[in-house]
């Protein structure tokens, strides 16, 4: 991704035609005669056979200004020069109060002035001003044999996107002059006190000559890919970071419910088991009173019983809540000692058939509570409609599946019966539905009833 | 030893109890009750686990009963101590839920069995009665427990805490939800060899439990020098 962006930020840099030489410093020339040569032979020499196309820019800045008509005459420029000759120049034509060029003589007096965007009326260009720096780029189409057409721009736009074909027409001058070159030489002679010489590039399109902002320079894309680089690494550690932070928050949050809860159902548990305890005892304890009548003995009889019965819905309730029951062997240890229990108080024996060595599979309290109220469900009946003598509880683990077993030997009932009985086994099936389990009946008037519980446990699977 | 056979109907007292309860309405009501019986006599009553260990060695009870959550020291602690020191002492826990777990730890640490507190007058006499005559009777929620602790503990056997078959048989089928009466049946014993067996159970039961309660005991540099404070 950091690749195909930085690409994409370099592309329009390759539009650019070729540079064919630029010149990074500053040069200040003050009365320097005929000047030095700063080309180098770096562009081959152009001569009257010469054709194609140049283009160069240049940024001056006199100074002195010559509004004030303090200075005399002078000249300055960007000469071409051939053969030690001067040729065509760039800058101020001794004499000119503006920017012109220099040694184009089959040009019309004045008609190598350069206008200006800023012109100084009645006049259409502007006089140079000492310290205000002015952009100049001109075009030089060289034809052979005869005398190169130049264009020249003063101050054109130059940014991003800018054309020699959208330039104001109002600040180009055309004309043709002897464009011939081996050397270039910048000059200032007489006064003035000297021109500052600066960005001179020339190149083989108009695209060549606009400024580069920093932003658009090799090492910024670089700077900009590292950075992005550094950015997506950060924001990446970061976000990794911050999904552990939100993991290990929520992990602690549901630490922090579940000691709750086991501490909420801990405390009902012991405070109002307690209570009922005692209502149940000092119940039972009139009857040691010489002075309580037999008429409340009923009554009284009721209020244990109730306590009684409250109690065992409360450790229930209490049993199904506790996070440390989230395991296979207490399910079957709690469906144990209910079956045992809910049986006690009839003349039903209650046969077990739950492996005494279970796997240690965590079973989620939602799954772990269905399961409980199905058996309990079963039980009732079992009890209630099936006038059993014998029921039996089974539970066994097979590959990825709990599959518990209630089964009695009543009067059993035909399926069309079963709305008769109908609640108990639609509950049975919601119930088992929502944890993804399913309910098995088996039963013939008269052969008794076995209900199954399938549930599978995916995820303890996993985990054993 | 007490008579394993009929109950004798002396008009003397001949069962002392011990009663170990936090909560004052229960202890007091639990003392009336008891007195309430003539066979039976409430010889005293305390608040706390600390004060019992100090006081139940003078008090040459049958039974105590114990309250299994207590501030402080809890019941199955004093249990442990109390039958380190009266081994004959008989200890039914006291407890308001069946939390299984909980009476399984006081059955290791040499309870004879369980009342839950809202018992009524007649079934707290009766298990008082039950327990003197060496008769604890085992659900099959504890059975499974106490089966699982010896598959446990068969793994570093020692012989005087190791289940003969027979009472492996009893065991079993205790745990499969058979009553006393169903197993006599079963494998052609009377009432009584099934309830010596079971007492025989717990008894091993003890034994193992306490060897280790005993060394890990010893090994609390306080018991090592009693008395040096």
């Amino acid at each position: 991704m950091v690749l195909l962006t930085f690409v994409a930020l370099t592309t329009p840099l390759s539009a650019h035609g070729a540079v064919l030489w630029s010149h990074p410093g500053t040069i200040l020339v003050c009365n320097n005669g005929q000047g030095q040569d700063i080309l180098h032979g770096a562009i081959k020499p152009r001569d009257t056979n010469s054709s194609g196309t140049l283009y160069f820019r240049i940024r001056v800045v006199p100074i002195a200004d010559t509004a004030a008509k303090v200075i005399k005459f002078f000249e300055a420029g960007f000469m071409l020069v051939k053969d030690g000759q001067e040729h065509l120049g760039i800058g101020n034509a001794r004499g000119a109060l503006a920017y012109s060029a220099l040694n184009v003589p089959k040009a019309p007096k004045g008609f190598q002035d350069l206008t200006s965007s800023n012109p100084d009326p009645p006049y259409t260009y502007e006089y140079m001003r000492a310290g205000i720096p002015r952009y100049i780029v001109f075009k030089v189409e060289y034809v052979p044999g005869q005398d190169a057409r130049v264009t020249v721009w003063l101050n054109p736009d130059l940014s991003t996107g800018a054309t020699e074909f959208n330039e104001p027409t109002n600040l180009v001058v055309h004309f043709e002059a002897d464009a011939t070159f081996d050397e270039f030489r910048l000059i200032h002679r007489e006064y003035g006190g000297g021109w500052e010489f600066s960005q001179m590039v020339v190149g083989t399109s108009f695209e060549d000559m606009l400024l580069r902002h920093f932003w658009q320079e090799w090492w910024f894309f670089v700077v900009c890919g590292v950075a992005l680089l550094a950015a997506v690494a950060g924001g990446t550690q970061l976000l990794e970071r911050r999904r552990a932070r939100v993991q290990i928050q929520r992990l602690e949050k549901e630490r922090a419910v579940a000691t709750e809860r086991t501490r909420i159902a801990q405390d009902i548990h012991d405070e109002v088991g307690v209570s009922l305890t005692k209502i149940s005892k000092l119940s039972d304890l009139m009857a040691l009173d010489e002075n309580t009548s037999e008429a409340n003995a009923a009554t009284r009889r009721m209020i244990v019983a109730t306590a009684s019965e409250t109690i065992r819905a409360m450790d229930e309730i209490v049993w199904a809540i506790n996070p440390r029951n989230d395991t296979l062997k207490e399910m079957a240890d709690y469906l144990v000692y209910f079956a045992k229990d809910f049986l006690s108080s009839t003349l039903i024996t209650c046969k077990l058939e739950v492996p005494l060595n279970l796997p240690d599979l965590p079973v989620a309290t939602e799954v772990r509570h269905s399961i409980f109220m199905v058996v309990k469900e079963a039980l009732n009946n079992a009890v209630k409609h099936a006038a059993s003598r014998e029921i039996r509880l089974g539970l066994e683990v097979t590959e990825g599946c709990i599959s518990i077993v209630v089964a009695d030997d009543g009067s059993g009932f035909s399926l069309d019966q079963a709305a008769g009985v109908g609640n108990g086994l639609e509950n049975m099936q919601k119930r088992m539905g929502a944890i993804g389990g399913r309910v098995e009946f088996d039963t013939k008037l008269g052969q008794g009833t076995s209900v199954k519980f399938h549930v599978p446990f995916g995820e303890a699977k996993a985990d054993s | 030893m007490k008579n394993t056979g009929d109950k004798s109907r002396s008009s003397t007292p001949s069962i002392k109890v011990v009663i170990v309860e936090d909560q004052t309405w229960l202890r007091e009501n639990l003392v009336r009750e008891i007195n309430g019986d003539s066979q039976l006599s409430c010889v005293n009553a305390y608040r706390t686990a600390e004060a019992a260990l100090q006081g139940v060695p003078n008090d040459q009870a049958d039974v105590v009963l114990m309250d299994i959550n207590l501030p402080g020291m809890d019941g199955v602690e004093c249990v442990r101590r109390l039958k380190l020191i009266m081994p004959e002492l008989h200890c039914l826990m006291l407890t308001v839920y069946e939390e299984s777990d909980k009476i399984f730890n006081s059955l290791l640490a040499g309870a004879s069995g369980y009342l839950l507190k809202r018992s009524s007058t007649q079934e707290l006499l009766e298990a008082v009665r039950l327990a003197c005559n060496n008769c604890s009777p085992m659900s099959s929620s504890i059975a499974r427990k106490v089966v699982a602790y010896f598959n446990e503990m068969g793994r570093k056997k020692s012989e005087t805490s190791e289940l003969s078959p027979r009472e492996q048989q009893v065991l079993e089928l205790l745990a499969t939800g058979s009553s006393y009466k169903e197993i006599a049946d079963q494998l052609s014993l009377s009432l009584e060899t099934i309830r010596m067996n079971v007492k025989h159970i717990y008894a091993k039961l003890h034994v193992h439990s306490r060897g280790e309660a005993t060394a890990k005991f010893m090994r609390q540099p306080a018991f090592r020098r009693p008395g040096s404070n």
